[in-house]
């Protein structure tokens, strides 16, 4: 019998050459288009990223000079950046584990056969897809000092309007909430699969056994679905980091009043398209790769002992 | 065998098509190919006028040929332009704003013009120093607007001509019962420079290693925004897309300070009547602050196509261009000396006197900021400062200070 | 002895439906409904808001778009606000056929791709499994906004300038998909795996036909959302294309945007139409999530 698993220690090496190099070339063979794909407009230009950030470069201008880490140098020093990076921090803790939370309840009320659940899976996953400027049209609705929304309903519950969208304090909340309510659609979209790729016996089973809904999920369907709530929690955070459009379109391509709501991203951008300062911008975006690089690998150190697939 | 024929084969096809795809700008026999890109969707009023003026244009010079490319909204055309240039194949020519105009030019990415003294007469000399830096022109200016009032002519008797003006109007049409403002202006940067301006003041001082925004005029400037503001007869925009002109059109406000490229959407919903003025005069000067784009052909373009270039910058602002733009209502106005002359605009003006306010010596008092290449991280600042100014979190002189202290911090940079 | 590679029922759900329901159980799980069908209604309609602007603004008149007070429904219904949106643009035809080429040959290339690469990540050991999984995983963490100069050179001096490869290859696959087909493939058993093997079936025929109908969900969320990200794809299209006739259906929508005065209302006209064959395709893969998959098929 074909042990399929890894290999435990001990084994001479021997025993694993022949059908572990054709395994190898087998999984090269299926990745090769990809890798391809993937070498080529993904690495590369974050190689390319890597370079740049060692010169000082404008596209604009022709010429470009090596000055080794100054770049990284002078961001570390910036005051703007580090309110970058704390603005970026207050974004991923505001909004992560919240969406995490309502998405996988929204899947699991999806997850059911009840008539017209195709209509509802839909109106939850429009925000998605829906154009960006009748969402923001929208949303500076909610947000508008007199005729808001939000400022309607406050003085019904005794507490004075708010200027959502001018005042600094509110700035980083506003974006939160929009962010939210933006992706909990698609979030839940995963789950969803997730949910629906679940074995039902072990539910079923449990269910005869006399466990309440509430046990099921905490017992089975919760560990069950690890692997799915891992790949959120990777990619929610790795997006939550690279925040931008949100800030971008609810503030009308600034970052928010007295800049409140500059993040990470926003903070590249700007020296990249506003001051053509490629080098720099991309040793920004580098230092926020390392950041983001430095926090999913310990998740996925956490993830070792946590998620089970099989 | 065959396989390499068809490799080789495959690879001389590519390496022409690489060829072949360079730039765009060729010279076959007698015709040069231009390209040229800009932010106008073809499908879009503004577009289609500028597709008949090239059209128009082509006619007229049968041996230039122009490939237009619209290339989004004025940003993304940005990020367009500065990835060509990245690629090393930018376009011809290219329709700029002022700010990008600054950040292209100080980056040496601008071919400097050369005007025959004819053309270069025509043109307005306050509106030829926007596109110079140093001493060399290096755009000139297209689809510009400007500034002006808009106002409603039950509630406002006779259009402000000053500040003082303006203040008391927009105190007597602000009427709190039908939640209407006297008067409406965005409270930010740009309102700012407009006042400063009209106060003489100077953004930099003539050596240009330091600003000068934070000067008594500009303490003014700014006072004068917050009181009007605090008094409660102005409306200021609360977003980025609360045109004024909607709100105007409401009813809301009874005079506007907006842009004249708003003059074709203005139509009261209760059907009052309305015109517009030019904008008032400030304590020292009657400035008015320009918005819009520029023509500029793109640094590294060869010899052959300089020359067609030139003739077609010259031609698409040239007096029928700058007659078919202000002529056609959207509010861009004339810049040619010629075509303010002109008999056809003088009729047009008579037939339509809103759009008069185009006319006159505008032109000669026309401004815009600073085209540094530091001023795209320096606006910000100043912006700051009059948010800070309007949300009551500082006074004028404290919070121009501070801007200008990082400012020139900024200004050190290149 | 044959084995059946292919999933058995779920037996325990047929039982099921032979065994009659309590009538306590059966009001219980009426109440559980209810309560669930009110849940899922305020949230569609707190989710469904800003659809509802754009659809009602699609239809309202000029004046009623503009107002800087938002009007919520239209006085009269200007239906003719879709004709108007469609005259403007004498090239939509043209950039319908673009968008729908460019997403189905988007959307192909990635099932095809990222199936591929997450079964081998997932089913298969090699050398260098680990390094080569997380270099892919580091693609995701830099922002998109500093790749753009770089991709825009190699597809210029590819000269793919105004093709279809330009827009359609640098998206043919994505490490986001690869990552979330991996998780999945993961939770097959390797007992099928092995299975698999002992009648004789290689990688290839375990693929195709054990993996990917057990993985129905997933593979329709990534062609589901791969088809989205394309379909709204905005930037890139405009960097990489020139001609008109090469350009796609979100280019076509910034026709209405002007300096000031944007006609909101014939933009949410075309937005509304651009939006349905992005519904039409949810609708259709949403189906695959109502399909019971058992994994179980070896047990008992």
């Amino acid at each position: 019998m074909i042990n399929l698993r890894a290999q435990p220690r001990g084994r001479p090496r021997l025993a694993r050459s022949r059908k572990f190099w054709r395994e190898t070339a087998w999984a090269y063979a299926l990745l090769a288009p990809a890798l391809l794909v993937i070498a080529l407009f993904h690495l590369y230009p974050l190689l390319r990223s890597v370079q740049l950030s060692l010169f000082d470069w404008n596209f604009v201008r022709p010429q470009q000079h090596f000055i080794g880490l100054q770049n990284y140098k002078e961001i570390l020093q910036d005051p703007v950046f580090w309110k970058a990076v704390r603005n970026t921090f207050i974004y991923v803790i505001g909004t992560v584990p919240i969406e995490i939370a309502l998405a996988l309840s929204i899947a699991a009320l999806l997850n059911r056969k009840l008539t017209g659940i195709g209509l509802y899976r839909i109106a939850f996953f429009l925000p998605h897809i829906t154009t960006v400027v009748a969402i923001a049209a929208v949303w500076r609705w909610l947000y508008h000092e007199e005729y808001g929304l939000f400022n309607q309903i406050l003085p019904m519950i005794g507490l004075d309007p708010v200027m959502w969208l001018r005042d600094p304090f509110w700035t980083m909340p506003t974006i939160i909430l929009m962010s939210v309510w933006k992706s909990l659609g698609y979030t839940a979209m995963i789950f969803l699969a997730g949910l629906q790729g679940l074995d039902k016996e072990l539910g079923n089973a449990a269910r005869i056994d006399g466990a309440n809904p509430v046990q099921v999920f905490r017992y089975v369907t919760w560990p069950l679905l690890t692997p799915t709530t891992f790949f959120v929690s990777i990619t929610s955070i790795i997006g939550a980091f690279k925040v931008f459009s949100e800030v971008f379109v609810l503030y009308g391509g600034t970052p928010g009043p007295l800049r409140e709501g500059i993040t990470l991203v926003f903070y590249v951008y700007e020296k990249a398209w506003g001051e053509y300062k490629m080098g720099y911008a991309s040793a920004g975006a580098l230092l926020l790769f390392l950041l983001v690089m430095a926090i999913s690998g310990i998740q996925f150190w956490y993830a070792r002992q946590r998620v089970h697939y099989d | 065998m065959q396989i390499r024929r068809k490799g080789l084969a495959l690879l001389l096809a590519t390496a022409l098509t690489v060829l072949a795809g360079c730039g765009g700008k060729t010279t076959t026999d007698q015709v040069t190919t231009i390209t040229f890109w800009h932010g106008m969707d073809p499908a879009s009023e503004h577009g289609k006028v500028l597709a008949g003026l090239i059209t128009q244009f082509e006619k007229a010079h049968p041996t230039i040929k122009v490939e237009a490319t619209f290339k989004g909204s004025y940003g993304d055309l940005e990020k367009g332009l500065v990835s060509a240039m990245g690629a090393k194949q930018p376009p011809t020519v290219a329709q700029v704003t002022d700010s990008i105009f600054g950040k292209m030019a100080g980056n040496s990415a601008l071919l400097p013009l050369e005007l025959p003294a004819a053309e270069r007469s025509d043109f307005p000399e306050a509106l030829l120093k926007l596109t110079t830096v140093g001493d060399k022109l290096y755009g000139l200016p297209f689809n510009r607007s400007l500034i002006i009032q808009i106002y409603n002519k039950k509630l406002i008797d006779k259009a402000p001509t000053t500040w003082d003006e303006f203040a008391a109007a927009a105190k007597t049409a602000t009427n709190t019962t039908d939640k209407r403002y006297g008067g409406g202006f965005e409270a930010n940067v740009y309102q700012f420079g407009t006042n400063f301006m009209q106060t003489g003041g100077k953004w930099l001082a003539d050596d240009g290693k330091s600003v000068t925004f934070n000067s008594p005029e500009g303490v003014t400037s700014l006072e004068w925004m917050e009181k009007l503001v605090k008094e409660g007869s102005i409306y200021t925009p609360k977003d980025s897309k609360d045109y004024l002109s909607n709100v105007f059109n409401d009813g809301r406000v009874a005079i506007a300070i907006t842009t004249s490229a708003s003059l074709a959407f203005i139509k009261p919903k209760n059907g009052d009547p309305w015109d517009a003025a030019p904008l008032y005069a400030g304590p020292a000067n009657a400035s008015v602050p320009l918005a819009g784009a520029n023509l500029v052909i793109m640094s590294g373009t060869p010899s052959a196509q300089q020359k067609a270039a030139t003739e077609f910058l010259l031609w698409m602002t040239g007096k029928e261009a700058t007659l078919t733009w202000a002529m056609g209502k959207t509010g861009y106005a004339p810049i040619r000396k010629s075509a303010l002359a002109d008999p056809k605009w003088q009729e047009f003006v008579k037939a339509n006197p809103v759009w008069g306010v185009l006319g006159g010596n505008v032109m000669e008092n026309a401004t815009i900021q600073p085209t540094i290449t530091q001023w795209s991280t320096i606006q910000p600042e100043i912006t700051k400062a009059v948010e800070k100014v309007m949300l009551g979190k500082a006074d004028a002189k404290t919070a121009l200070d501070e801007a200008a202290a990082t400012a020139n911090e900024l200004l050190k940079k290149n | 002895m044959a084995t059946t590679l292919r999933p058995a029922p779920d037996r325990l759900q047929s039982a099921s439906k032979t065994r009659p329901v309590q009538g306590a159980a059966r009001i219980r799980k009426r109440i559980t409904n209810l309560l669930v069908h009110v849940a899922l209604l305020l949230g569609s309609a707190v989710m469904i808001l800003p659809f509802f602007w754009m659809i009602s603004t699609a239809l309202k008149s000029p004046l009623e778009a503009a107002a800087s007070e938002p009007v919520w429904w239209p006085a009269t219904l200007q239906w003719q606000n879709f004709h108007l949106a469609w005259d403007a643009q004498p090239l939509w035809g043209r950039f319908f056929v673009n968008s729908f080429v460019i997403t189905a040959l988007t959307v192909i290339a990635e099932v095809a791709l990222a199936t591929m690469a997450a079964y081998a990540f997932s089913r298969i050991q090699f050398w260098g499994k680990e390094l080569l999984f997380t270099v892919l995983l580091s693609t995701m963490m830099i922002p998109g906004e500093v790749l753009l100069i770089p991709n825009f050179i190699t597809i210029a001096n590819l000269g793919w300038i105004d093709t279809y490869l330009a827009l359609v290859i640098p998206w043919a696959v994505s490490v986001f998909g690869i990552f979330l087909l991996r998780q999945h493939f993961l939770q097959i058993p390797t007992e099928l795996q092995e299975a698999a093997y002992l009648d004789g079936a290689g990688h290839l025929r375990f693929l195709v036909t054990c993996v990917i109908p057990l993985s129905r969900p997933a593979i329709a969320t990534v062609m589901l959302l791969k088809f989205v990200a394309s379909w709204n794809s905005f930037l890139w299209p405009l960097v990489v294309t020139n001609r008109p006739e090469m350009r796609t259906v979100q280019i076509g929508l910034n026709s209405f945007l002007q300096e000031s005065g944007t006609q909101y209302q014939l933009m949410m006209a075309a937005a509304t139409v651009t939006l349905i064959p992005v519904v039409a395709v949810f609708l259709a893969a949403q189906k695959h999530f109502l399909e019971s998959v058992a994994k179980s098929g070896l047990k008992g």
